[in-house]
């Protein structure tokens, strides 16, 4: 699945892969640290906290601010380098670097779906509204025109994708810029760990459609935090994530529908 | 496709059935708590030799009953002010689970000012609670099955099951089948507990009549409170 990259997108910083560790994985089926840091690193790919072509630090520096022994990460990384995720380069110099792009799939959508139930889900998606819409009413009254611009930029790289796996980091990195424009290291890394588990579940066939929809939203949510206005920057996110929470609910309940059909 | 209320019937039919299989089991498990406290003894340990009963209703009731057990009465037992006897099922094994019953500690599960506890003391009857958010408890949002344990005529403990909310809207996918009309299945306060749309979330209020036409309730005898009901939004 991994196209050809090579290792000149520059490094990894330790800032994205601490990012990364804050990714939680319960309520997966994850047996070890090994197999907990591999969903982590695939997480932060997939949300585009680790980019194709960026070097991976030293392994006893990423051991050490992933908080697993060098063996652990070893395991971790022949895992993603099977995935072709990562790739190796020898030498003087040498290492890993992120070599693929997580490809959005929709029997991986909904093997998710059938594993959350649909409470949980509810809760996620309350959560994700919640954090959004805080960010969004701090990042109104505290962004400057540098945040406002970076915001915009990454609204045009989403309205710009056209493939689902661009779509789906480019909705992540949007979202988590939030916190970044609400000034806010705890809303920022709240909505890392939202979106490591939310958006695995999001951009699969029955979302392509809304895409202008996403981009018209956006583009009001965008516009109330220029503006400086603290209820419109808000209301606009929360409507925003229990729109696309409600695509998510619908979507498992039409799975688990059919799926019992089948048992009828 | 069959018409809507036709299924609505049916589906009300087989969640009543599965919640009166629930309250059956509850009373085999009440009258073998009665049995034990009329025994010899005040101490709670008598409660040890229910595990095999629990054990049969969870292991019996295939996912809906997630934990099972009895809580008595403050000053039943001479050797425990309050007492909650109740055990889960955790990878498959019944463990059981322990409550922090010191009222100083900040954990404090006070199940004595509970409702699935409350309710059946005072009506005397079989009650149906929740959804709710079982803080100190199961730590999960659950629905509990509760019913009097009688001692000659006097209720001094209540033999309560937790339900789980996924099988109770698996049960209700199942028999519903189909998402052409928004369908929720609501509680007598309005809240609902499962739903095959994403306009109705579990837990919050159904907004809108809980009762008429498209309205079926969802038949369980003996219940003191009233019954929930299945609502279509056509």
């Amino acid at each position: 699945m991994a196209t050809e990259v090579r290792d000149d997108g520059g490094s990894v910083s330790l800032r994205a892969l601490e990012m990364a560790a804050q990714v939680r994985t319960h309520g997966q089926d994850v047996t070890g640290r090994a197999e907990q840091v591999t969903l982590q690193l695939e997480s932060a790919i997939g949300m585009g906290l680790l980019n194709p072509g960026e070097r991976l630090p030293p392994e006893s520096v990423m051991a050490e601010h992933l908080g697993v022994s060098p063996l652990t990460l070893r395991q971790s990384l022949a895992v993603l380098r099977s995935k072709g995720l990562l790739g190796t380069r020898r030498g003087r110099g040498g290492g890993s670097y992120v070599a693929g792009v997580l490809p959005v799939r929709e029997a991986e959508i909904a093997q998710q779906l059938r594993r959350h139930k649909s409470d949980d889900l509810r809760d996620l998606i309350d959560l994700a509204a919640a954090t959004a819409g805080s960010a969004a009413r701090l990042a109104s009254k505290r962004s400057d025109e540098q945040d406002v611009r970076r915001l915009r930029k990454l609204a045009q790289r989403f309205a710009a994708s056209t493939e689902p796996h661009m779509l789906r980091q480019a909705d992540a990195r949007l979202h988590i810029g939030l916190g970044v424009a609400a000034q806010s290291r705890r809303l920022t890394a709240l909505l890392i760990q939202i979106h490591a588990e939310l958006s695995p579940l999001t951009w699969g066939q029955a979302w392509l459609d809304g895409q202008p929809t996403a981009v018209e939203e956006h583009g009001a949510l965008l516009d109330a935090i220029e503006q400086g206005d603290p209820a419109a920057a808000e209301n606009t996110a929360i409507a925003h994530f229990e729109r696309e929470g409600a695509l998510i609910i619908n979507q498992r309940l039409a799975i688990l529908t059919s799926d019992l059909a089948d048992q009828r | 496709m069959k018409p809507i209320d036709e299924v609505l019937q049916s589906t009300a039919r087989a969640l009543g059935q599965s919640l009166e299989r629930v309250f059956a089991d509850l009373a085999v498990l009440a009258g073998a708590t009665t049995d034990i406290l009329a025994a010899p003894g005040t101490s709670r340990t008598k409660l040890e030799s229910l595990r095999p009963v629990v054990e049969d209703i969870v292991t019996g009731q295939a996912g809906l009953v997630d934990s099972a057990g009895v809580s008595v009465t403050p000053g039943l037992f001479a050797d425990a002010g309050a007492w909650h006897q109740w055990w889960s099922l955790v990878g498959g094994k019944l463990v059981f689970i322990p409550h922090n019953l010191n009222p100083a500690s900040i954990n404090y599960y006070d199940y004595t000012e509970m409702t699935w506890y409350e309710r059946p003391l005072a009506s005397g009857q079989p009650e149906l609670i929740g959804p709710y958010i079982d803080f100190g408890g199961a730590d999960m949002k659950i629905v509990t099955a509760s019913r009097p344990v009688l001692q000659d005529t006097r209720a001094v403990a209540v033999a309560g099951a937790d339900l789980s909310m996924e099988s109770i809207e698996r049960t209700f996918l199942l028999n519903l089948g189909r998402r052409d009309e928004h369908v929720a299945l609501i509680t007598e306060t309005g809240k609902v507990v499962a739903s095959n749309s994403a306009r109705f979330a579990p837990g919050t209020r159904f907004e809108g009549p809980r009762s008429g036409p498209g309205s079926v309730p969802v038949p369980v005898a003996d219940l003191a409170s009233p019954r929930w009901h299945l609502v279509a939004d056509r």
